[in-house]
């Protein structure tokens, strides 16, 4: 029996299973895979919805990489929101459910509640809008002008050196999101007999018996936070875009979402769109292996 | 005997003549009207901006009508009686074509009734015997045109005598065009899903008699005029609208008698309740005999299952008013028969859900007359749920006898007894407004809570204000809660007032730290004072029952509502929202698709649609024999279905951008070839054609445009006594007198916005693009020069380039903006109501060309209607879009928008016919002809090349640049040419257009 006539076999015997999984794949196939495909298809020609695409091979990277100035602008801000956004973020996700976790059920309800708001509540985030608004009776302007620092209102949004920082902070706010709530079931379900033979077997302290215990125990959350983490800190842009605008003041916060949305629904360039996309993709893609292998790390 | 004739004859002429003399003598008493000469006729051709300041500042010179009153307070009651014809009047004043349109017509059955245009001011010369308090019948006849009201100034003796008689409404009549079945029973239409489809309307004009009453509602009873006796002129000053007189009778003001005197009087007769069986009439209010407004008509109302009628699923026009039925003045007028004579209570079963805690109130006439005094004020208490109660005024409920035979029922919204206590809040509201000018005038809006003002010697006269205003606030807050019977949410807004007021009042310190705590809560008040004003009713059925019978059943029970709202969900799965369906006549089929886009503010919706298609259905089908599928589709759809096939024939409203971009791509059919394109395109300004035309090709119709006019409030001008600015110039002038008082000016910043730098370009002389859109032109001598003067603006003049525009301009801070025209005339028009007539617009100012003439163009944008590549029947789409933007059609759009949304809801055609034939006063017209007119029009709709995106962006980038880090505007425009010529030439590639060296 080849490999081949096995794996006919078996498929047949277990039939039901495919069934089962028939709906899941089709339209996991249909409506994430086949995008996926054509886009990187896409990213070969030029195509612009309306016209049928033609190809033209390798053009759109060659030009992305080399006549693009913006896409490395782009690059380089993706890069910065990033490294700090992703790795902050999930760093404060898990210190505050590890300190949650400390509390008693009632509260730790309610104070989960409280950090998870941010998040749930869609476009909270304007409210830094306001704050930051660059008319002279917005929050922040106006306590400026009455202390007497400045005269005229600062356009926060519409200033290369304020729009990054303010919408780092903005994103650090509402991020504390479903991995912070996929750490905290983590922590709840760790045996408490790990902790026990822990601390018999000669915990010192609490980093030990994080570091040894309750790390190891909850490496599935963690590896999910840390997807999550990644996606979030790459597709950042509606942040962006609600509290600055868009494009933002000299491509200050352009990102390479941005770019993407700039030349698909902007410039009708889907080609040249999906050619961002690819690799955008890829640095995902690429940022996972790291992460899944900074994981495997923990706990030894 | 041949000697006698003569002498015969001449003594019969002289008895005729003495005869002729002595009725004249006799009727002189009764018509004494000396209209012994010709009438005169002044024309004079105003100059607005100057009268309009005087004009300000006469109308805030204004007594009101209770401080008049009261002067003559002792004065006898008159009894003289005068009637007299229109056409004898004794002078007119006004334009040259308003002259031209006065004329004597007759009309249903009065041969010599005068026609007098919306302008001008005539005026008839009266004689009367005894000075005193008398009031106007005025016997006019309305005429068929515009869904506006009749708007008319009395003046007497040459003056305004008091504020109310500044604005009195004469409203007009409409009447439902009722549908009929098969078996001659009036009833709803349907639409393709079964929806009822509510009446459309036409005007009903007949004689009637407006007796001058107080438009705002401030006001009980009629409003009378104080002669002096002998003679007196009297003039009527148009406003808005022509209209017919026929006859003005001056007359002593009638009293009407009080409820007790009525039931008195009834039981004295020994009127008793009808006994009958079938003496109990119900009307159903969704069928109105007259309106007042084009706008009341019958809605649906689906909050409880047992209004009459009630569907699930589909909607039924089962009620009427709402808020369409809110403004003072507003009526309906219901028939009914009554078959036996008696004592009838009259009952209704309503809704009000508007004004929280309060009633809201109508004038209940029978036959044309209120009944008894109480009559004036009925009031319809609050609740979440629908009522049913007797005629009442809050304390008694009323029985009516009405005797057997025909008769009509009208309910007129009135502020009731809320009406003195309003206008004593809008005093208030505009004392607490100047009060804050004031202080504002001082400290700027950041005011430094430990600087010492010296607000006590600055404005004492402010600071007694401020006392003066917080004790009449508490004592309307006591005097509401005594009216409306409760503290409600409605009077925490007044005493957060009140309390802020009595801090500042009490330390000169606490002046300058509650500054900006008071301009938020004079936003609330003003939000407030316009809620309260609005006297929204909606109103099922009214049952005209036996005196003493039982009210019917108010709501449903908590089962039926159940059963009610589960049906309906059951029904939302089988109804297709988004099709308006298709007529049943014609054979050829266009596809239209109408896109939930946001055009002047307003979302094109539902509604919209729903006009849209009853528009075909009575006018496009019928004339051309060609069937419309209209379909609401949302934004961002179009692109995926052009892609797939699915594509409309035709597309209503895309932006001037989408135009181009489509028809680069070869989405879009160009219109060039289609019989009758030219005549088509004469409709509209050349510009809003060119905007969407593509070397040569022209690949839409426009449908509405885009551009800025000059918002200026008049009072606040006229009080610093500065003229509205013509020129940039004057704009710098009147800066420096305005910021020395901390008031700025709003200009569109290029933060948003680049048609600011635009506009700048244009009145300069410069143009966008150059060879043909292969660069672009900033880089040329005129467009840095533009570039540079517009940001000064900004960076010397500090104007400000984020602020909210509706706000500021609201309360005085900024009192020239700068914004676009229809959306912020909407938006402001109901944002502001308290404002009425103290804002207007002009034309934004222009630049002073080298031969000394003044260049106003404003750069704007169109949006239009546009044809799919994949059309196959383009006869028939084309014959749409001819229909669609004729002027007929789009002043009936404009017309049924305003109907539907009120005031707020005008339409910015690009149809310019159709534009001037709006509901615009005649001075608000005159504005916009300055911009919108076909010789020399003040609007250049931007040019769209293929690549033009990159432009705003740019513009932008360079603008902040210049307002951070105060860099040459010059120097940094050139920074950013190169990245838009590159943009440019690249697309221009991409499309195979010929580009420029340079980049390529």
């Amino acid at each position: 029996m080849t490999k081949m006539q096995w794996t006919l076999k078996e498929m047949k015997r277990n039939y039901m299973a495919y069934i089962m999984v028939a709906p899941y794949y089709l339209i996991f196939t249909l409506f994430t895979v086949a995008p996926v495909a054509l886009s990187i298809f896409f990213g070969f020609t030029i195509f612009n919805i309306i016209e049928p695409p033609k190809f033209i091979f390798l053009d759109n990277y060659i030009r992305l990489f080399l006549d693009d100035d913006i896409f490395i602008i782009a690059c380089k801000n993706t890069l910065v929101f990033a490294v700090i956004t992703g790795p902050v973020s999930y760093l404060m996700s898990f210190f505050t459910a590890w300190f949650i976790n400390e509390l008693s059920p009632r509260i730790r309800a309610f104070v989960t509640l409280i950090f998870y708001a941010p998040s749930i509540s869609g476009a909270l985030y304007m409210i830094w809008q306001t704050l930051f608004s660059g008319d002279s009776v917005g929050y922040i302007n106006s306590i400026l002008i009455r202390l007497g620092t400045i005269t005229k209102p600062i356009q926060f949004f519409e200033q290369a050196q304020y729009v990054t920082p303010i919408c780092i902070v903005v994103a650090l706010w509402t991020s504390l999101g479903t991995a912070f709530l996929s750490f905290i079931g983590g922590l709840q379900v760790i045996d408490k007999a790990l902790f026990e033979a822990a601390a018999v077997d000669g915990i010192k302290n609490r980093w030990q018996e994080l570091w040894y215990v309750t790390l190891p125990s909850m490496k599935p959350q963690l590896m999910l936070g840390a997807v999550l983490a990644i996606t979030q800190s790459f597709g950042f842009g509606t942040i962006v875009t609600a509290l600055a605008g868009f494009p933002t003041v000299d491509y200050a916060a352009h990102t390479i979402v941005h770019h993407l949305e700039d030349y698909g629904g902007q410039r009708f360039e889907v080609g040249y769109a999906s050619a961002i996309a690819v690799i955008l993709f890829a640095i995902m893609i690429g940022a996972n292996l790291l992460v899944k292998n900074a994981i495997k790390k923990v706990g030894q | 005997m041949e000697l006698r004739k003569p002498i015969r004859l001449t003594a019969l002429v002289t008895a005729l003549l003495m005869l002729f003399s002595f009725t004249a003598v006799a009727a002189e008493d009764l018509l004494t009207v000396t209209s012994a000469s010709e009438p005169e006729i002044t024309i004079e051709e105003r100059e607005t901006e100057q009268s309009l300041i005087a004009e300000v500042k006469e109308l805030m010179s204004d007594v009101t009508y209770i401080d008049y009153i009261s002067l003559y307070a002792g004065a006898g009651k008159p009894t003289e009686r005068i009637v007299f014809k229109a056409n004898e009047y004794a002078s007119f004043t006004g334009t040259s074509a308003q002259a031209a349109g006065l004329h004597t017509v007759s009309a249903e059955g009065v041969s010599d009734a005068l026609y007098t245009p919306d302008g001008g001011t005539l005026t008839w010369n009266v004689n009367v015997k005894e000075a005193g308090l008398y009031t106007f019948d005025i016997k006019y006849y309305q005429v068929e045109g515009k869904a506006t009201d009749i708007e008319r100034i009395i003046q007497v003796n040459g003056k305004v005598p008091y504020s109310e008689a500044r604005s009195l409404i004469l409203k007009k009549f409409w009447v439902d065009v009722y549908n009929y079945d098969e078996d001659g029973n009036v009833c709803f239409g349907k639409d393709a899903s079964g929806n009822e489809i509510r009446f459309s309307k036409k005007e009903a004009p007949r004689w009637s008699v407006y007796t001058p009453i107080d438009s705002n509602g401030y006001v009980n009873g009629e409003l009378c005029f104080w002669l002096e006796e002998g003679e007196n002129t009297i003039g009527i000053a148009a406003q808005r609208e022509p209209v017919i007189i026929d006859t003005i009778t001056i007359r002593p003001s009638s009293s009407v008698i009080s409820y007790k005197e009525y039931l008195d009087a009834c039981n004295a007769a020994g009127y008793k309740a009808p006994e009958g069986e079938n003496a109990a009439v119900k009307i159903q209010a969704e069928y109105p005999t007259y309106t007042s407004d084009r706008t009341i008509y019958a809605i649906n109302n689906r909050s409880s299952s047992i209004t009459e009628p009630q569907q699930a699923g589909n909607t039924v026009c089962n009620c009427i008013g709402g808020d369409k039925w809110q403004t003072v003045g507003q009526w309906i007028e219901w028939e009914f028969d009554i078959a036996e004579s008696g004592m009838y209570s009259i009952d209704y079963r309503y809704l009000q859900s508007s004004v929280d805690g309060m009633f809201t109130s109508r004038t209940l006439m029978i036959d044309g007359a209120v009944p008894f005094a109480e009559a004036y004020n009925l009031e319809f208490m609050y609740g979440r749920t629908f009522k049913t109660v007797h005629s009442t005024d809050g304390s008694n409920d009323f029985m009516f006898y009405l005797p057997a035979g025909h008769h009509t029922l009208t309910l007129r919204v009135t502020l009731g007894n809320l009406g003195s206590i309003i206008q004593r809040l809008k005093e208030t509201m505009a004392d607490v407004n100047s009060i804050y000018l004031a202080i504002l005038k001082i400290t700027g809006p950041n005011p430094d809570e430990y600087t010492d003002y010296r607000f006590y010697q600055a404005i004492p006269d402010k600071i007694q204000l401020m006392r003066s205003s917080a004790a009449t606030l508490r004592e309307i807050v006591a005097e509401f809660a005594e009216v409306s019977g409760m503290y409600s949410s409605n009077t925490a807004t007044l005493d957060n007032v009140a309390r802020i007021l009595e801090t500042m009042a009490r330390s000169e310190y606490n002046i300058a730290k509650n500054l900006s705590s008071l301009k938020d809560y004079i936003g609330s008040f003003g939000t407030w004072l316009n809620g309260v004003t609005k006297q929204s009713l909606t109103l099922d059925y009214i049952y005209i029952q036996p005196a003493g019978s039982k009210l019917p059943k108010a709501d449903d029970n908590f089962f039926q509502s159940a059963w009610f709202e589960i049906k309906n969900f059951v029904m939302s799965f089988f109804i297709d929202y988004s099709y308006f369906g298709s007529g049943d006549e014609g054979n050829a089929f266009v596809d239209v698709w109408m896109v939930t886009a946001a055009v002047n503010g307003l979302t094109a919706g539902r509604d919209q649609a729903q006009i849209v298609r009853q528009m075909i259905n009575e006018s496009f089908t019928p004339e051309s024999g060609i069937n419309a599928n209209l379909k609401l589709v949302a934004n961002g759809t179009l692109l995926p279905a052009i892609l797939s096939g699915q594509g409309p024939d035709v597309v209503m409203t895309s932006g001037q951008t989408d135009v181009i971009n489509y028809a680069i791509r070869g989405a879009v059919k160009p219109l060039n070839d289609f019989p009758g394109f030219e005549d088509v395109c004469k409709r509209f300004l050349r510009t809003a054609v060119d905007a969407v035309t593509l070397y040569g090709k022209t690949y839409g119709v426009p449908e509405t445009m885009n551009y800025y006019m000059m918002f200026y409030r008049k009072d606040v001008l006229a009080e610093m006594d500065l003229d509205v600015p013509d020129t940039w110039d004057d704009v710098k002038t009147i800066n420096s007198t305005l910021s020395s008082q901390n008031l700025l000016i709003g200009m569109p910043s290029a933060r948003t916005d680049p048609n600011g730098y635009y506009t700048f370009l244009y009145q300069m002389g410069g143009e966008l693009y150059k060879n043909d859109g292969q660069l672009i032109a900033f880089d040329e001598n005129v467009g840095l020069r533009a570039f540079t003067n517009y940001c000064s603006y900004f960076t010397d003049l500090s104007f400000p380039v984020t602020y909210d525009s509706a706000n500021r301009f609201r309360t005085g801070e900024m009192p020239i903006l700068m914004a676009d025209f229809i959306t912020f005339y909407n938006q402001f028009t109901v944002f502001a109501t308290e404002l009425k007539g103290l804002w207007g617009f002009t034309i934004i100012p222009g630049t002073i060309q080298e031969d000394g003439s003044v260049n106003h163009t404003a750069a704007g944008s169109c949006t239009a209607m546009i044809m799919m590549r994949d059309c196959e029947d383009t006869m028939s789409a084309w014959e749409y879009m001819k229909w669609w933007t004729r002027h007929d059609t789009q002043g009936q759009y404009a017309n049924e928008l305003v109907a539907l949304l009120g005031p707020a809801g005008k339409y910015s055609t690009a149809n310019v016919e159709a534009l001037y034939e709006m509901p615009w006063t005649s001075m608000e017209l005159k504005e916009i002809k300055k911009v919108i007119n076909s010789e020399n029009p003040a609007l250049k709709c931007n040019e769209e090349m293929p690549g033009g995106y990159i432009l705003a962006r740019n513009v932008k980038f360079a603008f902040m640049k210049v307002y951070n880090q105060k860099t040459v505007a010059s120097e940094t425009m050139l920074d950013y040419i190169d990245a838009i010529n590159k943009e440019l030439t690249r697309k221009r590639l991409e499309f195979d257009l010929e580009v420029s060296d340079k980049y390529n």
